[in-house]
């Protein structure tokens, strides 16, 4: 364990300390407030019911603001020491405040969403590399339908592509795939979709392009074993998109850092490392 | 009696449409491998030409090779096109695997540039091989399997052959690009 961890993880547990106090000063006050309102309801004034009720309010909000104010720390400590170490070659800013609604729109990635939120963006200072956290969800009256929740990044690509390069994760059943096949091989239209020769990745993949040669020049068969590779280790559904110079890359359900892991199990920088470091991979290499 | 027959010939059309589609496909994969596979036959000279400069005792690859691609450059035959693709690659394998004894080939300008050149090129053939292999493994699964292979048997769609070029060129060239 090295020193910032050991350091950061010192201030988590006394935060943690702190907090449980809260809770305990918080359970109390709420308890205390049930029984003299349900007790002396008749005889007690709207001040005695207040007092109770003021420190179990205060003790939430409180817990809240150490919980925030910490995170944020070590967010930005632990990033710090990320871009020191993992970005050595590359100048790299941190913003808690994650990635613009319209760096995702001009993606298309995702479509379709009237609610987003984004925060801890990674980014290089030219604008080629970037990773974020982002949600974007759809919601209407009774409705809330979530497009997508995970890292989101992007990356400047050497190549250009006029037209859309899309990997995505095989979602769907196969039963339902072979209908569909089925269906566009009799009345002969075009899905756009690029078969490929290893099986594996085409049970966890579809790649669609409306250019079959450049699709294969992306998605090598070196290429479909990375991939594969990666999303194993990562254990996420990944979505890739080749469009004009730019290569962008939806990673479901992770986090770059999972604040709930390093409240529950403590700090652990090497998986951090480790974890961004694989995410930079499959925006890199693959 | 009568919707039985219209059915039976919906049936066939379908069929017998899905196999041309299939063909079509096929060509159309061809026609952009034969393409840059042209692209390549006009490498080939500037690329023994650079090599014999360094080493002019290797007359016989020169000479199989360059014959191979007068032959390639003539023949309209598809089958011919996709075995003389798999001995003009060995060829070049052969020149590139020879240019690595000359350390002064290997850093001139002229050889860096074709290295560039053929490796990107390489490139846009496997993907394109790659992209006819999956269009004539389509259409042989059709040709084969009931009720498509009655119909090709009736008007001799024949079954296709695949390009199974071993990627010895793109392991022999180490440039990045």
């Amino acid at each position: 364990m090295n020193e910032l961890e050991y350091r950061l993880n010192e201030e988590l547990m006394k935060t943690k300390k702190i907090i449980n106090i809260c809770k305990i000063i918080a359970i109390l006050s709420f308890v205390i407030f049930i029984y003299v309102y349900f007790s002396f309801m008749k005889v007690t004034s709207t001040i005695v019911l207040l007092i109770p009720f003021a420190i179990f309010m205060i003790s939430v909000i409180y817990m809240a603001f150490c919980k925030e104010t910490l995170m944020r720390k070590i967010k930005r400590e632990i990033i710090d020491n990320l871009i020191s170490g993992i970005f050595k070659n590359r100048f790299m800013e941190y913003n808690a405040e994650g990635i613009s609604k319209k760096s995702f729109d001009e993606s298309g990635i995702y479509t379709g969403y009237n609610k987003f939120y984004s925060s801890d963006r990674i980014k290089s200072s030219d604008d080629r590399i970037c990773i974020a956290n982002v949600t974007a969800i759809h919601e209407e009256e009774n409705n809330k339908n979530t497009l997508f929740y995970g890292i989101f990044g992007y990356m400047e690509t050497e190549e250009f592509y006029p037209n859309e390069i899309i990997i995505k994760p095989d979602v769907e059943n196969k039963y339902v795939s072979n209908v569909i096949n089925t269906k566009n091989k009799i009345i002969g239209a075009s899905n756009n979709s690029v078969r490929l020769e290893n099986n594996e990745f085409e049970r966890y993949f579809e790649v669609y392009s409306k250019d079959q040669i450049k699709a294969r020049q992306v998605v090598t068969v070196e290429y479909m074993e990375n991939l594969l590779e990666l999303k194993q280790e990562l254990n996420a559904l990944i979505k890739i998109l080749y469009i004009g110079n730019r290569k962008y890359i939806a990673i479901w359900n992770e986090r770059i850092i999972d604040e709930k892991a390093i409240y529950k199990y403590g700090i652990k920088l090497n998986e951090i490392e480790e974890r961004i470091g694989k995410i930079l991979k499959l925006l890199k290499e693959c | 009696m009568h919707v039985a027959i219209i059915i039976l010939v919906l049936i066939f059309i379908i069929l017998y449409n899905q196999l041309i589609r299939e063909k079509h496909q096929i060509d159309n994969a061809f026609s952009t491998v034969d393409v840059i596979l042209r692209k390549r036959y006009d490498l080939i000279p500037n690329l023994v030409e650079t090599v014999k400069a360094y080493s002019k005792h290797e007359q016989a690859v020169y000479s199989s090779i360059t014959a191979l691609r007068v032959q390639a450059l003539q023949t309209q035959d598809k089958d011919e096109i996709v075995k003389l693709d798999k001995d003009i690659s060995d060829g070049i394998n052969d020149i590139l695997l020879l240019a690595e004894n000359y350390p002064e080939l290997k850093a001139s300008e002229n050889y860096l540039e074709l290295q560039k050149s053929l490796e990107k090129m390489e490139n846009e053939l496997s993907a394109a091989r790659r992209t006819y292999n999956a269009a004539v493994t389509e259409y042989n699964i059709s040709t084969e399997t009931f009720p498509t292979n009655i119909i090709a048997k009736l008007f001799r769609f024949r079954k296709r052959n695949l390009f199974s070029v071993e990627e010895k060129i793109r392991n022999s060239l180490n440039v990045d690009i």
